[in-house]
């Protein structure tokens, strides 16, 4: 009388690859092997026949002892139980399990598009993923930049669909990535930026500056603002200084950081006074000054 | 000239199979009885008609071949016709369940079967002990409980013997298929009319009375 030589080895497959379920049977002589569908109950292959018409099923041995039940381009469906049966009296059964694991997929809805938001304001980002198992997902920085958190620390990486950021901050700005992964190649991650909107602020280091007449002198300001500002220099009555002549204004800018540098190339006796540096965007302006005085030679 | 309009194949419905809803989905049989189960599917094709057990997922026949090694089930099929008929020879209690009736479409139509097999009994009438004075009638009634079918027939048995009518006088038995009861009756009983009798149905278990005729 046959028997099973083994149980039946439970398979994990991506989906649209081919999988094949193995049942080992001893002394099969003129008995028969069948292949069922456990959980829709359904026959699939008996002896070296497909049943079914589902024309991804196929069925081989090898010395009639192992016999392979082939299911190709396999799909999330396909996953279950299945049933090596023979048709001894009584009926002998085994069953093995077949997992279908599906790589991630990130969704374009519910997951966030590049958001702009005022500063102070909270901001929550999304990232929605399916896949088989359900995908983990983790937020990082692009360029491995360290995410501010709200109580002063740091950290590299944040866990879950959801972002939630408190009072968001300027040093938030910039691209994060949402990285989908469950185990199965390959992983995804999708970029969105973050734009934090605020008015100029303006920072100067030397608010006095003296210098011998015929010296060269450089004033300098540092300007933070997005959108990013205009940025100019203007004397006591607000006149606006030009650029040419003995005057010469350098904007070094990096994202929404100005350093503003104004060089006189020789202090005369009218250059001495008040300036202003000026910063202006969409939603604000503001200015900072700086004294010029006369050292006497 | 005769004119023939074929639809267009695209409005020709697919010939998918189904099935006739008209047949018995539930059938009951006793102990020993063969029952038939009766799948009918139109637009077959070439997809095969399949009948598997339920309970333990046993494969019973596929088209008119039998996979089972169990001899008591079968496939009745005769070419052409629509009819997949599994036939369950001496069934037993156990074999009670249902029986699903299988198409090899992607994915699979089926049917379900219940099939009751039940152990039928008689029944006498009265005190399983029964006194009766010399010359009086011996009058006993059997019916026959739970059998979905009449029994085919009815004996009666004094002892281990087949009541013989002829043997003595008085002796009246009416059997009713319908009302699945037979009456015995035996008149002016005398004390060698003692003794166990037993009704015994076809396909039924048998049920027995006592009788002691007193002098």
């Amino acid at each position: 009388v046959p028997k099973f030589g083994q149980p039946i080895n439970n398979v994990t497959i991506p989906v649209a690859r081919e999988a094949t379920l193995a049942c080992v049977v001893e002394d099969l002589a003129t008995y028969k092997v069948a292949w069922l569908r456990v959980d829709t109950q359904t026959i699939l292959t008996i002896a070296t026949h497909v049943i079914t018409k589902n024309h991804r099923i196929g069925v081989s041995h090898s010395d009639h002892r192992t016999w392979y039940l082939q299911i190709r381009d396999v799909r999330e469906s396909d996953r279950g139980w299945y049933m090596c049966q023979i048709n001894t009296d009584p009926m002998k059964s085994q069953v093995g399990y077949l997992e279908v694991v599906v790589p991630p997929d990130i969704l374009d809805y519910p997951t966030s598009t590049d958001m702009v938001v005022r500063e102070g304001t909270n901001v929550t980002l999304r990232c929605a993923a399916t896949g088989s198992p359900q995908p983990s997902i983790t937020w990082r920085r692009e360029g491995g930049e360290s995410i501010p958190l709200g109580n002063g620390q740091e950290t590299t990486s944040v866990e879950g669909p959801v972002f939630n950021i408190t009072r968001v901050n300027r040093l938030h700005m910039g691209a994060y990535l949402c990285i989908a992964s469950n185990g199965v190649p390959p992983t995804v991650s999708k970029r969105i930026m973050l734009i934090v909107h605020f008015p100029p602020m303006i920072w100067i280091q030397n608010q006095l500056v003296g210098a011998h007449e015929g010296q060269q002198m450089t004033l300098e300001c540092n300007s933070e603002a997005y959108p990013k500002s205009i940025n100019y220099w203007t004397r006591e009555k607000g006149e606006i200084i030009a650029q040419g002549g003995k005057y010469e204004p350098v904007l070094l800018d990096n994202a929404y950081k100005v350093h503003m540098k104004l060089t006189i190339r020789s202090v005369g006796p009218t250059d001495f006074g008040s300036y202003k540096c000026v910063s202006k965007n969409s939603l604000g302006d503001t200015d900072g000054s700086i004294k010029l005085y006369r050292i006497p030679q | 000239a005769v004119i023939e309009h074929h639809a267009p194949y695209w409005e020709q419905p697919f010939s998918q199979p189904y099935f006739d809803n008209s047949t018995r989905r539930e059938m009951t049989t006793t102990v020993g009885q063969s029952a038939y189960l009766h799948c009918r599917v139109r637009n077959l094709g070439d997809r095969a008609v399949s009948w598997i057990r339920k309970r333990d997922l046993h494969i019973l026949t596929v088209g008119i071949l039998t996979y089972t090694n169990d001899q008591r089930f079968q496939s009745l099929h005769s070419d052409g016709s629509d009819e997949w008929t599994l036939k369950v020879s001496s069934p037993q209690v156990r074999d009670s369940g249902t029986y699903e009736c299988q198409v090899s479409t992607e994915p699979k139509i089926s049917q379900a079967f219940r099939l009751n097999v039940v152990v039928s009994k008689a029944k006498i009438l009265g005190n399983p002990e029964l006194y009766i004075k010399s010359g009086s009638d011996i009058n006993l009634t059997c019916v026959v409980m739970q059998t979905p079918e009449p029994p085919s027939f009815i004996y009666w048995y004094q002892g281990a013997h087949v009541i013989n009518y002829s043997q003595r006088g008085g002796i009246n038995v009416v059997t009713e298929k319908q009302t699945r009861t037979s009456r015995l009756l035996i008149s002016r009983a005398l004390p060698q009319d003692s003794g166990n009798y037993t009704c015994s149905p076809s396909s039924s278990d048998s049920a027995s009375v006592m009788v002691h005729v007193l002098n």
